[in-house]
């Protein structure tokens, strides 16, 4: 239904995510999963299908098209440890104290939480709703600014993608195509062994298979 | 002592990852280099969203300390040759040539004439 509503009928992530009330990184990553099934199923590979009945037996599933109570909460704003301590700011009478103020004043880092909003338009048709402006139009412009904003994101990935692309030199081969990309090998920090150093370390150990260590990847490429 | 350029062969079993070093000829093969100028990656990868099956190899050179190391005289192996070749560092050591034709003078072809 998801996969639908963005492959098919074209809504933006976060009309999705609104609509169904499923956060937006799952729409994303469900989106990202049926796709990866279809190609299989085009690709005639082999399935999974006794697996995938088991797992599905044993997690939890969510029925979005029943209307029962809303899967999750969606736009809720990440609270910063900055921002739990109690702070005393000084502030004079005439001066008028924002949020944006109340972030700065926890940190130049700290965002105030209408910028960390996953959703801010649906907060924008909310207001708009209370003003009086009639509830569809008040959607259709949600719409048009989701749309709008997922527009821009995708372009600006766009542009970095094509960016990074123009800094490697490709070679093609009868087999495979090699991917040549220029690098500075002079930063790799005072004793050679920087983190983000190119290359295996030397006398560092790799520690993908010790115990206890996150091996989750936590980005998608 | 000669200079070389050569591969380190890093990863695991069946899972090879070479950095591209600049060590003395004598020195073990995995032994602390003196310059790590890249990596290759030689497991060919498909693009995450190309349905084409078409392959890539990843390389990550540094090109400028690959030009200089070559310029005094370090000597690239056949291996390192081929992939410094690519970005035109070095002349590659086997160019592709079209093949002959299997009997010379019967038949002419165009690009002969």
């Amino acid at each position: 239904m998801i996969w639908e509503a963005v492959m098919l009928r074209g809504m933006p992530l976060k009309a999705v995510s609104a609509q169904y009330q499923v956060d937006m990184r799952r729409v994303a990553a469900v989106v990202r999963l049926m796709e990866i099934e279809k190609r299989m199923e085009r690709e005639n590979a082999p399935m999974a299908l006794p697996y995938a009945r088991a797992i599905s037996r044993l997690v939890p599933r969510a029925f979005l098209d029943a209307d029962e109570k809303p899967f999750e909460p969606i736009n809720d704003v990440h609270v910063h440890s900055f921002t739990m301590q109690q702070l005393f700011v000084p502030v004079s009478e005439s001066r008028k104290f924002t949020r944006k103020d109340a972030a700065k004043a926890f940190g130049d880092h700290i965002l105030p939480p209408d910028d960390k909003m996953r959703i801010p338009e649906l907060v924008d048709m909310e207001r708009a709703i209370l003003k009086g402006v009639p509830q569809a139009e008040a959607e259709a412009t949600f719409l048009k600014k989701t749309a709008q904003s997922e527009r821009r994101f995708a372009g600006s990935q766009k542009y970095i993608a094509a960016q990074k692309d123009a800094m490697k030199s490709k070679v093609d081969t009868e087999r495979f195509e090699f991917r040549i990309e220029d690098f500075n090998s002079e930063a790799v920090g005072k004793k050679g062994r920087a983190r983000n150093a190119v290359g295996w370390r030397y006398g560092a150990p790799f520690n993908d298979r010790q115990r206890g260590l996150y091996k989750i990847p936590t980005s998608v490429g | 002592m000669v200079v070389k350029i050569r591969l380190a062969r890093f990863g695991r079993t069946n899972s090879p990852f070479y950095n591209i070093v600049v060590a003395h000829a004598r020195t073990a093969r995995n032994s602390r280099p003196l310059e790590v100028i890249g990596t290759y990656d030689p497991i060919p990868k498909k693009d995450t969203y190309d349905e084409s099956g078409r392959l890539h190899k990843d390389i990550k050179l540094d090109i400028t300390r690959a030009k200089y190391w070559i310029g005094v005289g370090a000597q690239p192996t056949e291996t390192a040759t081929r992939l410094l070749s690519m970005v035109g560092i070095v002349d590659p050591k086997y160019q592709k040539k079209p093949p002959r034709p299997s009997t010379p003078g019967k038949t002419k072809t165009s690009a002969d004439a």
